[in-house]
C-alpha cells in the first residue's frame, strides 16, 4: 500500500506541511484493515441477526433464539467499537452531509471521501442498527442468558409493545438497505468501492476522477 | 394490511406485541423498488450519454 487515504490523520502532517495531498503511487489505502474487517464481521453478523429472525417468520422453524442473542451482543460491541473509533480515529467531517454535497445532484463538485449516496446510505444503517442494538440490549431482559437472569417483568405490557415495535421496525429497515447496499455493491461503475473495501485500495486515477481528493 | 401485532395481556387487555409480519413484504419490495427505479434511469441517462 502506497499511501493512505488524503485526510486520514497518517495524511495530516504531509498536508500541514504543504506536500501534495495525493503523494504519487498508484494505489491509495481508502480503508483500512480494521474497518474492512469491522464492515465484514458486521455484515456477517447482520446476515445471522436478520436469518434467526425472518426465516422462522417465512415458516422455516428452528430453535433460533440463542443464535440470535449472541449475534446481538457481538454487533453491539461492533457498534461500540465503530463508535469509538470514527470518534478517535477517524475524521467525522468525512461522512458528514455537508450542504455543498448537494453539488452532487448536478454532477459538480466531485465528493470527497463519501459521495451524498453513500453518506446517506451510513446515515440510515446508524438509525436501523442503533435502534436494533438499544432495543435489543432491552429485550435481552426476556431471555435466559449467562450473565442475566431472565426477568420478563422489567417493563410493562405497554412498554414491551413500544420496544418490539421499534426492533421490528429497525429489523424492516434493515432488510430495504441491505438490498439496496448489495445492489449497489455489484453495479460495475462502484465496482471500486467494493474492491477497496475487500483489498483496500483505490488507483490514484479513480480518485481523481470520482473524488476532489480532500476527504472531507 | 395491518400495521401491528396485537395480542393481550394476562389480564385480558388487548396490547401491540410489534409490527406486523406482512411488512416484510414491503420491506423487500422499497428495496426492489429502489433497485427497479435505479436500473431504469441509469439505463436512461446511459443512453442519452451514448
Amino acid at each position: 500500500m502506497s499511501t493512505h487515504y488524503p485526510l486520514d490523520d497518517a495524511n495530516l502532517t504531509t498536508r500541514a506541511a504543504g506536500s501534495d495531498v495525493v503523494p504519487p503511487g498508484e494505489r491509495i489505502e481508502r480503508h483500512a484493515p480494521v474497518d474492512r474487517a469491522f464492515h465484514w464481521v458486521t455484515a456477517f453478523t447482520m446476515f445471522v441477526l436478520l436469518g434467526t429472525s425472518l426465516l422462522p417468520i417465512v415458516g422455516i422453524r428452528f430453535a433460533w433464539v440463542d443464535a440470535h442473542w449472541m449475534a446481538g451482543i457481538l454487533l453491539t460491541l461492533l457498534v461500540l467499537f465503530h463508535i469509538v473509533r470514527s470518534l478517535v480515529w477517524q475524521q467525522l467531517r468525512t461522512i458528514w452531509v455537508h450542504s455543498s454535497d448537494l453539488g452532487e445532484l448536478s454532477g459538480k463538485p466531485t465528493p470527497g471521501k463519501y459521495t451524498l449516496a453513500q453518506k446517506l446510505m451510513h446515515h440510515a444503517f446508524t438509525v436501523a442498527l442503533l435502534t436494533a442494538v438499544v432495543t435489543g440490549v432491552m429485550m435481552l431482559a426476556k431471555v435466559q442468558t449467562p450473565f442475566l437472569t431472565r426477568d420478563p417483568y422489567l417493563f410493562t405490557e405497554k412498554t414491551w409493545g413500544i420496544i418490539h415495535v421499534l426492533h421490528d421496525f429497525a429489523t424492516f429497515l434493515s432488510v430495504t438497505l441491505v438490498i439496496i447496499h448489495i445492489y449497489f455493491s455489484l453495479l460495475p461503475e462502484k465496482r471500486m468501492y467494493l474492491r477497496a473495501m475487500v483489498k483496500g485500495w483505490i488507483t490514484r486515477e479513480e480518485l481523481k476522477e470520482h473524488h476532489d481528493g480532500t476527504g472531507s | 394490511m395491518d400495521i401491528f401485532r396485537h395480542g393481550h395481556d394476562a389480564w385480558g387487555q388487548h396490547v401491540i406485541d410489534g409490527l406486523s409480519w406482512s411488512l416484510l413484504d414491503v420491506a423487500v419490495g422499497v428495496g426492489l423498488a429502489v433497485i427497479a427505479i435505479h436500473f431504469i434511469f441509469r439505463a436512461f441517462s446511459r443512453k442519452r450519454r451514448n
